[in-house]
């Protein structure tokens, strides 16, 4: 059985009219935003403040972001909680290995009772047309499905019956991955991973973080929407601008350029990563309100958008090598630590 | 097939002998490498082992592929043991080296069934790298060169990929261009300028040799010769114009003054007076001819293919320029040469030629004796013609002229075939036959003279040569000949009963002369085809470069080497030596630090960068913490609370201005600049 299960988050009337006065707001005011929504995110995910700012560095950067985790780790909450936080339209689809690419995408479908002027075939939009699409458990698809929702993120748009439907701005896809050597999973090949901006992952919380989750009372009630869609685009506008000096643009083409010359990496960092290392360290010094770039931004985005694309994917990896140091987080640790952020 | 082709075919599991992937590739393309050694030492090995050998590989590959199973260590065990008695047994009958070279090839065919740990695959590479070298004991020319040099580089390739696990080939094949690329600039440094040591061990000489002429000549012997179109020498001479004619173009190498009737050979009593005169301390007659005596003397020098023997040839009379020669030539008082050690590999000699000195009978009477003796051994009717000879004519001129034109009109015949002449060969030949080569006439012609009472004896050597370009001339196993010399007036005049018969031999060379009469060198389906322009012209430019590659590469002894230095510095002192010598090492470790040293992406430091820098050493020496790649703001929580609080106020003013001016873009680097040197000095003081 195919389970879908669309929720709808109504975009409630903004508290914030979308005014010239609002768009000149100073970045104070913005970054006490960003505080908000980390306060509020981190009700719901306790105790993983580094991952909570990490996704929403993601969200700012117009990336998607792959989470990967056992079950039950939060992820759905995760991608929920950001949905509702920044006032976005939500769907969640839950990928199995019978789910066509159709049944995300869409289908159009005939009229036959209207009217004979009326009788005509109309587009029946699927869950991807939202503006947060939550796809669960992404390596349960088959890999057709999986390539379908892949292009659409790419392009951010759909075409069906040679007619191109624009998904909505901003499109933002979080999928979660069960880890790859559980059975049932088809995994994701690298040039798939390549696309996710970032991969994170959970983890188990700590002791008091648990303790303090298990004392929540109301744990399921929703968040309140905190930014507008307006804020949003206003905010990517802002990481865009944001300041990048030689000297860090030096830094980033040494990490990509270490990683193609030395022999440790199978799988060399793409222009797309270099792209991505730079956008993502402008969202977090963003974050972390500041108005340029420094090294540990990057340093502190680092890990998470280069890991999956530096590990062989798992079906080309025997047992020996995965621990042989093939583990993307490590291989990433790894090249971070051989090249020195002050170098000239 | 190309590693990328065969990249595509393996199979992409992990595959059941416990290699992964990539490692598959790398022992396939080792087992490629070995195929390709062992087909260039079929020459050295033995049947049994080649065939073991390809055996090995084949099991090899197919054991790469899940359905096969390769044979366990004991196996290989068994094997082994069985192959070293198989050895021991044949090993007696091919020699010391060549069965060394048959153990090594067992070793690498037995091991590369078992390559399992990286161990074994770095000894298969090296074994692999050492039977590359004693291909080169065999041949040293141009092509032997560049397909050794494929087969490194094939080797190389595997390593790359064995160790690259999971690098895409083409990547590692780069990498390995680049690694060999890198290495020439340094190989041609230590070739041109670094002094050549002497081996450090001798190769014991090979057994299995073709020598070009021998010291005994039974008639049959040269026809066998000069079937072989293989290179005897090469002669460069200074000019076109010292290049002699063809019909002057005769390489002496030895003497042949003994007859028993059969066979000619090196007297024996010339040896021993060769020896009594050596020990008397009598300078031989061309250590007396100089070029201030004889002005028409040219230098040439010749590259000599291995013989094994230490006989030379040369356009007599030639003195050996010894000054140049890497191995020491005497003269001896027939005006022939030796070697003073057998030349075992390609080897250069410079020589003096003087074309109008005679062939002086040097050692009088004795001479004289030796070459009058008629072997009484059958041939009667040889020697009855020679007395009659004797008795019609006075001179001794005239009877050698009366021989001379019973060749040319008595209807002999040039042939390579003649029939066998077991007993009595002369009378045969000359009454009865009336055909046959070189030696056949020279003999036959000796015997008759000696027998008129006109000294004469028989010279082996080379006559000819097809010229390569204008100063350089090509000499041919087939060139192999053999002529007449009789001691008239005091005088060894040369003459060349050969010439009569078939005059074309001497100023066209044998082909020609064979043709004439019908015959040809060699009667193959290929004669056709090794006619055409296009052949000859190829043919042409590969001799060109297998010269050139001799005379320049191999040729470049420590003679040449001093030669260069001389032409390029003047006299060479010791000190130039030295510092020839230091800077050819210095100039090596310049391009080894290129290679190896950190690359910098960038221009030279800011000078905000720089002092910054200046602070981290100072805080590093005081603290002891290394910064390693860190952050700056991560290092400055490290080693806080190691500093005082005013060096770490300064510490962290510094880099909050670093920081603005470098990341933020804000400042103007001359104000910051300023500031942090203030900064700076605060923290130096601070820090004492």
């Amino acid at each position: 059985m195919l389970v879908l299960k669309v929720e709808q988050n109504h975009i409630q009337s903004a508290k914030f009219k979308c005014d010239r006065n609002f768009l000149n707001v100073s970045d104070q005011f913005m970054h006490k935003e960003i505080i908000r929504v980390q306060q509020a995110l981190s009700q719901k995910i306790i105790g993983k403040d580094h991952q909570l700012k990490l996704a929403i560095t993601c969200l700012l950067a117009n990336g998607h972001l792959l989470i990967e985790d056992l079950p039950g780790m939060g992820k759905t909450t995760l991608s929920h909680a950001l949905s509702q936080v920044f006032g976005l339209q939500y769907a969640r689809i839950q990928f199995t290995s019978d789910l066509l690419p159709s049944d995300m995408l869409g289908v159009n479908i005939f009229h036959s009772h209207e009217s004979d002027d009326e009788k005509r075939f109309s587009f029946r939009h699927g869950p991807i047309f939202s503006q947060v699409v939550l796809a669960d458990e992404l390596n349960r698809a088959s890999p057709k499905t999986q390539s379908a929702l892949l292009e659409a993120m790419e392009e951010r748009q759909v075409s069906i019956d040679g007619v191109t439907h624009a998904l909505p701005s901003p499109f933002f896809v979080i999928a979660t991955q069960n880890p790859s050597y559980q059975s049932g999973t088809y995994p994701l090949p690298e040039s798939q991973l390549d696309r996710f901006f970032m991969r994170i992952s959970l983890g188990y919380p700590a002791w008091e973080a648990e303790k303090a989750m298990l004392m929540q009372r109301d744990a399921s009630a929703p968040l309140g929407q905190i930014l507008s869609e307006a804020n949003l685009h206003e905010m990517q506008r802002r990481v865009s601008a944001i300041h990048t000096s030689d000297a860090i643009l030096h830094y980033i083409l040494r990490l990509v350029s270490e990683s193609r010359e030395s022999h440790d990496y199978p799988n060399p960092l793409s222009p797309r990563a270099s792209r991505a290392l730079l956008q993502g360290a402008k969202a977090w010094a963003f974050v972390s309100d500041r108005d340029y770039v420094t090294p540990e931004d990057v340093q502190a985005v680092f890990i998470a958008i280069t890991a999956h694309r530096l590990t062989l994917s798992s079906h080309s990896l025997s047992q020996g090598q995965q621990a042989n140091g093939f583990d993307g987080e490590k291989l990433s640790q790894k090249l971070l630590d051989s090249v020195d952020p002050l170098a000239a | 097939m190309s590693p990328v082709l065969l990249h595509r075919f393996l199979p992409f599991t992990v595959l059941k002998n416990g290699l992964q992937q990539p490692h598959a590739l790398a022992v396939m393309v080792l087992c490629a490498a070995f195929s390709f050694i062992i087909y260039t030492l079929t020459a050295p090995l033995m049947i049994w082992v080649l065939v073991l050998s390809g055996c090995a590989v084949i099991v090899r590959v197919a054991g790469l592929s899940t359905l096969h199973r390769l044979p366990t260590t004991r196996t290989v065990n068994l094997l082994a043991v069985l192959a070293v008695f198989a050895l021991s047994w044949f090993g007696l009958s091919v020699g010391l080296l060549d069965s060394m070279i048959n153990l090594l090839t067992i070793a690498c065919a037995l091991k590369i069934m078992l390559v399992e740990k990286k161990r074994d695959f770095h000894l298969l590479i090296c074994t692999c790298l050492f039977l590359i070298g004693c291909g080169f004991i065999s041949s040293l020319s141009v092509f032997a060169w560049i397909g050794y040099t494929g087969i490194v580089a094939l080797l190389l390739v595997a390593t790359a990929i064995y160790h690259g696990a999971g690098t895409p080939v083409t990547k590692s094949v780069k990498f390995v261009g680049v690694l060999i690329a890198q290495a020439l600039p340094i190989a041609l440094l230590l070739f041109l300028l670094l002094p050549q040591l002497p081996p450090l061990w001798q190769m014991p000489t090979s057994k299995s040799t073709e020598t070009g002429l021998s010291d005994t000549v039974t008639p049959g012997d040269i026809a066998s010769l000069a079937s072989s179109s293989e290179l005897a020498f090469s002669a460069t001479f200074e000019s076109p114009e010292s290049v002699p004619d063809a019909p002057a173009r005769y390489w002496r190498a030895m003497t042949l003054e003994h007859f028993d009737g059969k066979t000619w050979s090196i007297s024996d009593k010339r040896k021993q007076a060769e020896q009594q005169l050596a020990f008397m301390g009598r300078s031989t007659p061309l250590s007396d001819l100089t070029e201030k005596t004889m002005p028409q003397a040219t230098n040439y020098e010749l590259i000599v293919e291995p013989t094994q023997q230490t006989w030379l040839f040369a356009l007599a009379p030639s003195a050996p320029d010894n000054l140049k020669n890497s191995i020491s030539v005497r003269s001896l008082f027939d005006f022939t040469l030796r070697a003073n050690s057998p030349i075992s590999s390609k080897k250069a000699f410079y020589f003096r030629y003087f074309p109008e000195a005679p062939i002086t009978n040097s050692i009088g009477n004795f001479e004289t004796q030796l070459n009058l003796s008629v072997s009484m051994n059958g041939n009667a009717e040889a020697r009855a013609w020679g007395q009659q000879l004797a008795k019609q004519h006075e001179n001794a001129l005239d009877i050698v002229n009366a021989v001379m034109t019973e060749f040319k009109n008595g209807g002999f015949r040039y042939t390579l075939s003649p029939s066998a002449m077991p007993v009595e060969p002369i009378d045969r030949f000359l009454f009865e036959e009336r055909a046959g080569f070189c030696a056949h006439y020279a003999g036959a012609m000796v015997y008759v003279l000696r027998a008129a009472g006109v000294p004469a004896r028989m010279v082996t050597g080379y006559q000819g040569g097809n010229a390569l370009n204008e100063t350089v001339l090509q000499i041919r196993q087939y060139d192999a000949h053999a002529w007449v010399e009789t001691l008239i007036d005091g005088k060894w005049l040369r003459y060349d009963p050969t010439s009569m018969a078939a005059p074309s031999r001497l100023t066209f060379g044998l082909e020609r002369a064979l043709e004439e009469f019908g015959e040809s060198r060699q009667p193959t389906i290929l004669s056709d085809f090794s006619n055409s322009a296009f052949f000859t012209t190829l043919q042409g430019w590969f001799q060109q470069l297998d010269y050139s590659w001799s005379k320049w590469v191999l040729g470049f002894d420590n003679a040449a080497q001093t030669n260069m230095l001389e032409e390029l510095l003047g006299a060479l002192t010791p000190q130039k030596m030295r510092a020839v010598f230091l800077s050819a090492i210095g100039l090596i470790g310049l391009i080894l630090a290129l290679y190896f040293l950190p690359k910098r992406h960038q221009a030279p430091l800011s000078p905000s960068h720089a002092i910054l820098l200046r602070a981290l050493e100072h805080v590093k020496a005081k603290t002891g913490k290394d910064r390693g790649h860190k952050t700056l703001s991560a290092y400055m929580a490290e080693v806080t609370p190691l500093l005082n609080k005013d060096a770490a106020m300064a510490l962290k003013q510094l880099c909050e201005h670093f920081e603005h001016e470098h990341y933020a873009g804000k400042s103007q680097q001359v104000r910051t600049y300023a500031i942090m040197k203030g900064h700076l000095t605060t923290l130096k003081k601070t820090l004492k």
